[in-house]
């Protein structure tokens, strides 16, 4: 049952929970910018598409439209009820103000708002390029049915799959509510759904690697959206599955609405069963640490551990930092962005070349390696949220930043050397060609290691990135992500590529360092003679030098260059951490 | 009929009994001081009377709504909890505003109200306008509470209503308490500064490892039956959570 004007307040929720997470991206400069560049940028190459090739297809004619464009916009509904599924799970089960809401109005209105604001957001990052797109159209083709049919098929491909995805979450998220085993699992359990689905997702974008492609989704109904944008243009849709995806889509609006209200509402009034094995803890079996007393921590963290020779206070901070990856793993999900948005290019252009295998291995040793790092301190004081003061008073920075990079050293650092080296042997690598693999990894986790907690404790993240995740999960800054990111992951991958492919890298050097740079200053000063027009020589001169150097002793200069900034860099981040936090002063 | 009334009303967190066969009646317009001393069951109670818990076993109305019934209860009731249910990214203006939206209220009306329960609460227009993310506690708390009562509920539940309060606003708060009673507003109010119960409640029951183990009014409660002398709430309630239940039941049982 709901209260009367239930549907009425459901807007009001929904609006006003939209309006909170505008500002707190507008609140975010960085992210709002990233945000609005990934938006802006497809859009003006979509515009740039349809002005250069706007008579070619035009003059196409009449086509049909192809399985692979239905199967393309089955995947990208499928992805985003992947989103919607992850984000209802991870971050958004339980709401904000829950006492004030759950006692004020319905669950139904909670939900409904709950689906609307998640709408919204989706149509707002779908929002400029479905309008470039409707207004290319029209421009095209003249077709008045699209101004209303586009923006209608992106909307209930929007709205179907969020509320599918949600429906699925809230589904998750009752299962770990309720059950014990589930709760108890839930980290090994995510993972490998994560896994399975991206998985799924590359048997269909690779069709190399399992023989499927997209085109084996175009016989989804959620395909079909495509066959209502169509419709008023020269490209034939079938009118019967565009009318069947309407039609389907307000059943899923119905159902799904009505799945979600019944799933939420069990799942914010269950008591929720926990996931720690506390009987045992009452039992008894608390592990001793050497000299008889308790070791609450380390049984906490069992089997993994930190060796006892190291001093209390560092042995702390590490056994606290991995207690609390396994208990809040949700914190990780930064850690999905950078590696999907990489990773998944580099599967790609590897899979169309050999095998997975050649990928893998320098794949493992950049990318791993920076998991490695970024896992355990990359947002060290945002996490100690409330007790943070008590911590700055309680520790040395020595003994606190060596705490946070204990983890990675004693679990990253052999995983990357193990997966790197297992990867580039599967892979058929050379043996000095493997054994140089696993040394970039080591390095590269090396240098992962000690700057996250420099990067991390310079830009702290002490608020939630947006609603919802506030209760709990404090995510790092976007901006600390990507300076993390790209300051170990670049200079590694370049080390790799000196590996495996040093003309490249010589290539790449010489145009990033000089032709680049020559070019860009070149155009600066209109061709005209000047200091910018001789700076750009000197540049162009630069480049030149480098693409002509010796391919030995160039690829020597340059890993030698690499390797001895990779270990001046560990050691001043490693002091600057020490310093920002022995003189930080909290927020008030 | 009592403005709320519990009958054996029991919660199990698996094997943990968090309230234990709680008989309430509260009469209708009156404070009633709900103490106990840490994890006794306090905010579990409230949170069952509030429909935010369902209960193990037992029955409990508030106002004549079943606390089962969600729907029929939700009009009838306030709620300030221990932490205060606010979003950072509004304003307190945005936050009230919004809420009294869901529940309906008329806008010149619920203005006006605003206004003077912030006028009365310190908090000035230019606070009121800026966003709860850059509040001190108190000014949370504060705005919290207006949105407690902003719809005039029959029965309002309090949960430390003036923690982080500074010695005029939690004086205020305990003004508007008694107001909000002599209206025929019920109060259910539970804190541990127990100079604000003994200032405003009717009638006080102490809980205590999830059950009433006293009910009175704060004269009676600090009157010794044995000695005629009077003590204070603090030493009364002192006395009665040091005897352990268990035993207390035992004895009574064979005595």
């Amino acid at each position: 049952m709901a209260e009367t004007n239930w549907l009425r307040h459901t807007v009001r929720v929904g609006v006003f929970e939209f309006r909170r997470s505008v500002r707190a991206i507008w609140e975010d400069k960085a992210r709002a910018f990233l945000m609005a560049a990934g938006l802006v940028f497809p859009s003006l190459i979509l515009v740039g598409f349809i002005y250069l090739f706007s008579d070619a297809i035009r003059n196409a004619g009449v086509v049909s439209l192809p399985p692979i464009a239905r199967g393309t916009v089955a995947l990208f509904w499928l992805f985003g009820v992947f989103i919607a599924t992850q984000r209802a799970v991870s971050a958004r089960p339980r709401i904000d103000a829950e006492p004030l809401m759950l006692t004020t109005v319905s669950p139904r209105t909670v939900v409904g708002g709950l689906v609307l604001a998640e709408t919204l957001r989706v149509l707002a990052y779908l929002a400029l390029p479905v309008l470039v797109l409707t207004g290319g159209v029209v421009y095209l083709f003249g077709s008045v049915f699209s101004v209303l049919l586009i923006p209608l098929a992106a909307v209930l491909l929007g709205l179907t799959a969020v509320l599918i995805g949600m429906v699925l979450g809230y589904a998750v998220a009752l299962l770990i509510a309720t059950s014990p085993f589930v709760a108890r699992h839930k980290t090994v359990l995510g993972g490998i759904a994560v896994l399975v689905a991206m998985g799924g997702y590359l048997l269909m974008t690779l069709p190399q690697f399992g023989g499927i492609g997209q085109e084996s989704l175009a016989v989804l109904p959620v395909g079909w959206f495509i066959d209502l944008a169509v419709i008023g243009t020269p490209v034939q849709g079938s009118m019967v599955r565009a009318a069947a995806v309407v039609g389907g889509s307000l059943l899923v609006v119905v159902g799904g609405t009505a799945l979600i209200e019944y799933e939420a509402t069990r799942f914010w009034f269950t008591d929720p069963v926990s996931g720690d094995e506390g009987d045992e803890t009452e039992s008894g079996r608390i592990a001793s640490e050497p000299g008889g007393t308790r070791a609450a921590l380390a049984d906490a963290i069992a089997p993994a551990g930190i060796p006892a020779g190291i001093s209390q206070p560092t042995r702390r901070v590490a056994q606290w930092s991995l207690l609390r990856t396994r208990r809040d793993p949700r914190r990780l999900n930064f850690l999905l962005l950078p590696v999907v948005m990489v990773g998944s290019g580099l599967i790609s252009s590897g899979m169309q070349a050999t095998s997975p295998w050649t990928v893998f291995a320098p794949a493992s040793a950049v990318l791993l390696a920076w998991m490695a790092g970024a896992t355990f301190a990359i947002n060290p004081l945002g996490e100690e949220g409330a007790v943070l003061p008590v911590t700055l008073i309680s520790i040395s920075g020595s003994d606190y930043v060596r705490g946070l990079m204990l983890p990675g050293l004693l679990y990253g650092l052999p995983l990357v050397a193990l997966v790197t080296g297992g990867a580039a042997i599967v892979g058929a690598f050379e043996l000095p060609v493997a054994l140089g693999l696993v040394g970039v990894g080591f390095l590269a986790t090396m240098v992962a290691i000690t700057t996250a907690p420099a990067v991390g404790i310079w830009f702290p993240r002490f608020s939630a990135i947006s609603i919802g995740q506030s209760r709990e999960v404090i995510p790092p800054r976007l901006v600390t992500t990507a300076l993390h990111f790209l300051g170990v992951t670049t200079p590694a991958t370049l080390l790799a590529v000196l590996l495996l492919e040093p003309r490249l890298a010589q290539t790449l050097i010489a145009g990033i360092v000089g032709f680049l740079p020559a070019a860009l200053l070149q155009l600066a000063s209109g061709g005209e003679s000047g200091m910018l027009s001789d700076v750009g020589s000197w540049f162009h001169a630069l480049g030149t030098i480098i693409q002509s150097s010796g391919l030995e002793s160039f690829r020597l200069t340059v890993a030698g260059l690499l390797i001895l900034s990779a270990f001046v860099v560990a050691g001043i981040s490693y002091r600057v951490a020490i310093r920002r936090f022995d003189n930080y002063t909290p927020p008030m | 009929m009592p403005a709320i009334e519990t009958t054996s009303l029991t919660k199990h967190y698996g094997s943990t009994t968090a309230v234990d066969q709680l008989d309430l009646a509260v009469a209708d317009g009156t404070v009633y001081g709900f103490l106990g001393p840490n994890g006794a069951g306090k905010t579990t109670t409230m949170r069952m009377l509030t429909g935010l818990t369902k209960p193990t076993s037992g029955t409990a109305t508030v106002a004549g709504a079943s606390i089962t019934d969600r729907d029929s209860l939700r009009p009838h009731i306030g709620y300030l909890p221990e932490e205060p249910p606010l979003y950072e990214q509004a304003t307190a203006y945005e936050q009230l505003e919004y809420v009294a939206g869901l529940r309906d209220l008329p806008e010149q009306q619920t203005q006006n109200r605003v206004d003077e329960l912030l006028d009365r609460l310190d908090l000035s227009p230019g606070d009121a306008a800026t966003r709860i993310a850059d509040y001190s506690k108190g000014m949370r708390q504060k705005v919290a509470y207006v949105q407690a009562i902003l719809h005039d509920p029959d029965v309002v539940f309090l949960d430390e209503p003036t923690s982080g309060l500074d010695p005029r606003a939690a004086r205020t708060i305990r003004e508007l308490i008694s107001e909000l009673a002599d209206r025929g507003t019920t109060v259910f109010l539970s804190t541990h500064i127990l100079p604000v119960v003994e200032a405003v409640a009717d009638t006080v029951g102490i809980l205590y490892d999830g059950r009433l183990v006293a009910e009175d009014s704060p004269d009676r409660l600090t009157q010794r039956a044995e000695t005629g002398d009077t003590r204070t709430l603090e030493e009364a309630f002192l006395e009665i959570t040091s005897v352990d239940p268990v035993e207390d039941d035992a004895e009574a049982t064979h005595g």
